[in-house]
């Protein structure tokens, strides 16, 4: 190992080209291509994107009061959707490049499945809250035999029709969402932080 | 001292530091340096902060291996394990001094990367000669558990450059 410590200290003589002060103004305004940053990234988008939707309901419950069973829930949800994205926000800005690599990595991973578990919860909810939201929206257009009614020649019809589209089709967007942006990474974590239980 | 020139005077002191963990966890020009410069800017997020409770030193390593193993595992990637071969690992055993050095550093870096990826932040502080605390305020794990993982680590390596037997290293 001498050999090693000998050419890795060779090594470090041809590591020592100074940073100007060019370089340092490019790397400092960069947009940050840390996989991490992108997640909070994505989070805090879709923080932005539920303001105008619950703003939008709230609009409905005070211009729309035959539709109070449908919008009154919906303010409710997205207004905890506001708050779950606040809250991951901060749970995020816990995480600390400066911690210790173990630390840091149990808080990334702890973070991640935490939000994870979440969405999954949010999805589901959102998907059962579909079913009442559905029948809701079919009874009221049946009632007033306009609109669904060109469509569907029953409220039953309707209803099973809506319901059915909005959970599975929210259900299945939703699960390829999660997969594919988060679950490859919870077990990449997972895998380091075995690396550190070996011995 | 506007804040972004005593930041420049601090990189400068640890530009090595950071160049080298970066080539560990890289193995084309274009990745090092885009992680070169999301280290440089998370150091540069958090200068601020870093009021001297640990030694700079051990500071810049921490971000610079916390950013890089974000980046290499959260993006599902990794760095080119065939750049070293076993044929060219025994060429190299057997006429260690036809490489130039140049090469032979390359070599050094090639085989690094073939180990997993704490243990390629665990070698290099060992060859950086990091005492085994500092090695454990870094790494998050005791002192006694650093020792047995470099011992492992070292026949590992050892093994990979030079195709020796594990038992000549010891």
């Amino acid at each position: 190992m001498d050999e090693l410590q000998a050419l890795w200290r060779k090594a470090s003589v041809q590591e020592t080209e100074s940073v100007s002060q060019s370089e340092l103004e490019a790397a400092i305004s960069h947009r940050s291509s840390d996989e991490l940053a992108k997640f909070r990234q994505v989070i805090k988008s879709e923080y932005m994107l539920t303001w105008p939707v619950l703003f939008a309901t709230v609009l409905g419950i005070l211009w729309l009061p035959d539709y109070l069973m449908i919008t009154i829930p919906l303010a409710i949800f997205f207004g905890y959707l506001i708050y779950f994205y606040q809250r991951s926000l901060q749970q995020f800005d816990n995480i600390h490049y400066e911690d210790n690599l173990q630390t840091y990595l149990q808080r990334s991973l702890r973070f991640l499945k935490s939000y994870v578990h979440h969405y999954k919860i949010i999805c589901w909810a959102s998907g059962l809250l579909g079913f009442p939201v559905g029948y809701l929206a079919a009874k009221n257009e049946s009632d007033s035999s306009s609109g669904l009614n060109i469509l569907v020649d029953t409220y039953p019809t309707a209803f099973l029709i809506g319901t059915t589209v909005f959970v599975v089709g929210c259900l299945l967007g939703i699960h390829f969402y999660i997969k594919h942006l988060y679950q490859a990474r919870i077990s990449a974590m997972e895998n380091l932080l075995e690396e550190f239980a070996e011995n | 001292m506007p804040q972004t020139q005593k930041f420049l005077s601090f990189l400068n002191e640890n530009t090595s530091v950071i160049r080298k963990v970066c080539r560990l966890y890289t193995d084309n020009p274009t990745d090092f340096h885009d992680y070169f410069q999301e280290v440089v800017l998370q150091l540069w997020k958090s200068f601020g902060s870093f009021r001297g409770e640990s030694k700079a030193s051990t500071w810049v390593y921490r971000v610079a291996l916390n950013v890089c193993l974000s980046q290499l595992k959260l993006r599902k990637r990794r760095v080119d394990s065939t750049a070293i071969n076993a044929e060219a690992a025994q060429l190299w055993a057997d006429e260690p001094y036809d490489s130039t050095e140049e090469e032979q550093i390359q070599q050094l870096y090639a085989a690094i990367r073939q180990l997993k990826e704490l243990d390629r932040a665990i070698i290099l502080l060992y060859l950086e000669e990091r005492s085994y605390d500092e090695m454990a305020a870094i790494l998050g794990i005791s002192q006694s558990n650093v020792g047995v993982r470099i011992n492992r680590i070292k026949k590992q390596l050892n093994k990979l450059i030079h195709g020796r037997t594990t038992s000549s290293v010891a």
